[in-house]
């Protein structure tokens, strides 16, 4: 395994790689016939190797539009060659333990304190969720093919059997008869042939007219390769669809010529034409530039790589699950379009692992996304949500015609306390998702209308003011499942006299619930204790702007959650539209360590993890506050008791 | 007559190949390094290891994977060492601590980051290799002192782990 390393005392060194070699001199030989049939038999490989490599290449249409001039700008050459000076130290000299880490750290310690925290049994178990989809047990992340299915809706998950950190990725499986009581059922796919020995990685389903499940999935290969495969159900006739079958002609799909094998993966629900083809999508990059290729087929047992790109936009990288789907004010089957019907593209970006998506025209005879705002193209405008949500994807469920997006919301503690809990990740709950026709410019978000199945008891509380600079504690019972609904109305005349901001407020970029200016923050502490050493604050922060004109965002404040120092403690949020008369308005979903936020009816989404060490089980509670120097504000809510959702393995009656 | 001719040819063509191609990766981890926030200790680490000199980019994060690996190891052999003396209670609690967190580095963050390299879906080993790097740094801060008795140790995994994290975002 680990060959012995050298020593860490500084040793003097000599790098092979810069000697002078000796000069090619062949000493004589009597066997000169061998010799040449070796020279010329080498030669010939070589050039049989050459000609092998440039006639594998399947895509030259494809590749050749990549390079063509409407990339080019985009296509960064590589820099200059420069030689950097060789030190001859092994150990490089230490810069100091607190200078901090890389800038690129996705870890925010508080202050100098970089204990790791001694979490206990009592404080890992609260932080299993009741009604969020988890597995029993390790890692989980991308959601995968979900679908609806004679009477059962189908979830499946990239899982690690063996560990509860990402690694040896395999398909999990789980059923529902109403997307929140899910039942286990076995491994739907494992890493057993050549092509996905590697990781059984994400996939989508493609339900076809006739009933039969085609199920697009990536697998990383024995040569780590990145390969599209198929498989479906081994039994149509069993609603569970516990068994499958990977496609005797797998895999279907290698990398165009232009793509890296490395680059190439998640491909999408198909969509059906008209001209009765079927076509998906699968995302790549080329050097900094995402892209995203379609394929057609009319049978799935042959494919064909369309021409050019279904659309690609510099500078985001990766582009990982692609999502692509029709948008209305009602869900639309993803086949649907025609005149006047909007197209959501949507990329999950490996750069800084959020999804974007952006809303445009779909032309399929050219086989091209044009986004209706391109300042605001996807990946480099609107986020499904604003904290913690990657990976996501939707599908049309016709058992209620709607469409509904699943999201991967990954863990902000240390691996090692995951290791400890034995597991890591959530699913967040199931989203429809419909074109907020008010805006006309971002999606609507919301929890399936099936979570208001769990609300127990509910207490109300009407018209509660909430004057600037204090807190107001709410009576409900222990609020660790919980789902509350409010709503918020600012003191007019301090509206009127607010003096016009000088900036924008920007949630990640502030003081959080702390930072206090005339007309906020204001809205929910959940998750806190009594006295309020731990908090997690759900808030909104309105700024005047020029000509009166006021403008709202909705954060979550992480950064005083938990008194333990190896976790996350970001600010999230956006900035949240808010039109003319209308109020505003919260859901919040509490269900232990995860957060979820739905601001003005779901225009603006934030999840976050949390995990207190003290505001947990019977301490956890609500609060309202006002942290505003100037407006009072008007609250009226509603706070329901959550119950489990009892998720379990699928056992026959 | 041709053949002399051919062999010259394939000969010289090899020696060529035998020349460029350290020399070409040996520009690929000086292109690599001076991407790094630390230059030296990334030279120091990459060049000590003799597969660097025909890796590619992904191979070159591996190594410093495996560095990271090979360091805790060798911090948990003198860490045992260390807890045989009979320390003080307080240096006592921060060697049991790093004990578990560098069996932590050793068994949680590099499996992952080596399939992450390996597999070409970088993000994780950006993630899990950063974690190292923190591994190590609240491991040294729980001696409370300006130096631990395996200070050597833990800057050196702090680095290790930080160019593998970079070397990862520098492939997303």
């Amino acid at each position: 395994m680990a060959e012995p390393y050298p020593s860490r005392s500084p040793v003097d060194q000599e790098d092979p790689g810069y000697a002078p070699l000796a000069g090619g001199e062949e000493p004589r030989d009597h066997r000169r016939p061998i010799r040449a049939i070796l020279a010329v038999g080498l030669s010939v490989l070589l050039v049989v190797g050459i000609v092998i490599g440039f006639s594998t290449d399947t895509s030259p249409d494809v590749c050749a539009e990549v390079n063509s001039a409407r990339l080019e700008p985009f296509l960064l050459g590589g820099a200059g060659q420069r030689s950097v000076p060789v030190k001859t130290v092994v150990r490089p000299v230490p810069r100091g333990v607190n200078e901090g880490v890389s800038a690129k750290s996705n870890r925010v310690f508080a202050g100098a304190n970089l204990r790791g925290f001694p979490w206990n049994n009592s404080m890992l178990s609260w932080q299993r969720t009741a009604y969020h989809f988890q597995p029993e047990k390790n890692w989980m992340n991308d959601p995968n093919g979900p679908m609806y299915y004679k009477g059962w809706y189908h979830f499946f998950y990239q899982y690690n059997p063996d560990a509860a950190v990402w690694g040896n990725i395999v398909w999990g499986h789980a059923v529902s008869e109403d997307l929140i009581h899910w039942l286990y059922l076995p491994l739907a796919m494992v890493a057993d042939q050549w092509y996905d020995i590697n990781g059984v990685w994400s996939g989508s389903a493609t339900v076809l007219p006739d009933g039969q499940v085609m199920m697009l999935y990536t697998g990383s290969s024995n040569e780590s390769q990145q390969l599209q495969n198929l498989a479906y159900p081994a039994n149509l006739s069993d609603p569970l669809l516990i068994d499958w079958v990977k496609h005797p002609g797998n895999p279907i799909l290698a990398p165009p010529q232009c793509i890296d094998k490395l680059d190439f993966r998640d491909p999408t629900t198909a969509w059906y034409t008209s001209g009765g083809k079927w076509r998906f999508a699968v995302g790549a990059k080329i050097n900094k530039t995402g892209v995203s290729f379609v394929y057609e087929t009319e049978d799935f047992k042959s494919y064909k790589l369309l021409p050019g790109l279904l659309h690609a936009v510099p500078g985001t990288g990766m582009w990982e699950c692609v999502d692509f789907f029709p948008v209305s004010d009602d869900g639309l089957d993803t086949s649907v379009n025609g005149p006047g019907v909007k197209h959501v593209m949507k990329v999950s970006l490996d750069d800084d692992r959020h999804d974007y998506y952006a809303i445009g025209t779909y032309n399929e005879e050219a086989n091209t996304w044009v986004p209706d705002s391109p300042e605001i193209d996807v990946g480099i405008g609107i986020r499904y949500d604003y904290g913690i949500f990657y990976a996501s994807k939707t599908f049309y469920d016709q058992n209620k015609s709607r469409r509904i997006l699943w999201g991967w919301i990954t863990e902000s503690d240390s691996e090692y306390a995951d290791v400890q809990k034995g597991w890591a990740s959530l699913q967040a709950l199931p989203r429809t998702i419909v074109l907020d026709t008010k805006t006309g410019s971002n999606l609507l978000q919301w929890p399936v209308e099936e979570v208001d199945s769990l609300r127990l008891s509910s207490k109300e509380f009407d018209s509660v003011e909430v004057e600037a600079g204090t807190v107001v504690p709410l009576d409900v019972e222990t609020a660790t499942q919980v789902d509350i609904v409010a709503e918020f109305e600012l003191d007019k005349q301090a509206l009127e006299a607010a003096p016009e901001a000088d900036a924008d407020y920007v949630c990640s970029a502030s003081g959080g619930a702390s930072q206090r200016s005339a007309l906020g923050p204001f809205g929910l502490l959940v998750l806190a204790d009594d006295d309020l050493s731990e908090q997690t604050p759900v808030y909104f922060y309105v700024v005047k702007g020029p000509n009166g004109t006021l403008k709202t965002s909705i954060c979550t404040d992480q950064s005083r959650s938990s008194v333990a120092t190896d976790v996350h403690k970001q600010v999230y949020g956006s900035f949240v539209p808010v039109l003319e008369g209308e109020k505003l308005s919260l859901r919040i979903l509490v269900d232990h360590s995860i957060v979820e936020t739905f601001a003005q009816g779901g225009r603006s989404c934030i999840t976050a993890r949390v995990y207190p060490t003290k505001a947990i089980y019977g301490a956890a509670r609500v609060f309202l506050f006002n942290n505003a120097t100037e407006a009072n504000v008007k609250a009226s809510l509603k706070i329901w008791q959550m119950n489990s959702a009892f998720i379990r393995p699928y056992s026959p009656q | 007559m041709k053949t002399p001719m051919l062999f010259t040819l394939v000969s010289f063509t090899q020696l060529l190949l035998i020349t460029i191609l350290p020399l070409a990766s040996a520009d690929l981890i000086d292109d690599t390094c001076k991407k790094m926030p630390d230059v030296d200790s990334c030279i120091a680490i990459l060049r000590s290891d003799p597969r660097s000199s025909t890796a590619d980019t992904p191979t070159l994060g591996l190594i410093s994977v495996d560095t990271a690996d090979s360091n805790a190891e060798v911090t948990l052999d003198e860490i045992k060492d260390l807890l045989g003396k009979s320390p003080d209670s307080k240096t006592k609690q921060a060697l049991t601590s790093c004990e578990a967190s560098y069996g932590n580095i050793r068994s949680s963050l590099v499996p992952p980051s080596r399939e992450s390299f390996t597999k070409g879906d970088y993000k994780f080993a950006v993630q899990y290799m950063n974690d190292a790097a923190n591994t190590a740094a609240v491991c040294e801060a729980g001696f409370g002192g300006p130096k631990s008795p395996i200070y050597d140790a833990n800057m050196f995994e702090r680095n290790a782990g930080l160019l593998a994290s970079a070397i990862a975002s520098s492939l997303l």
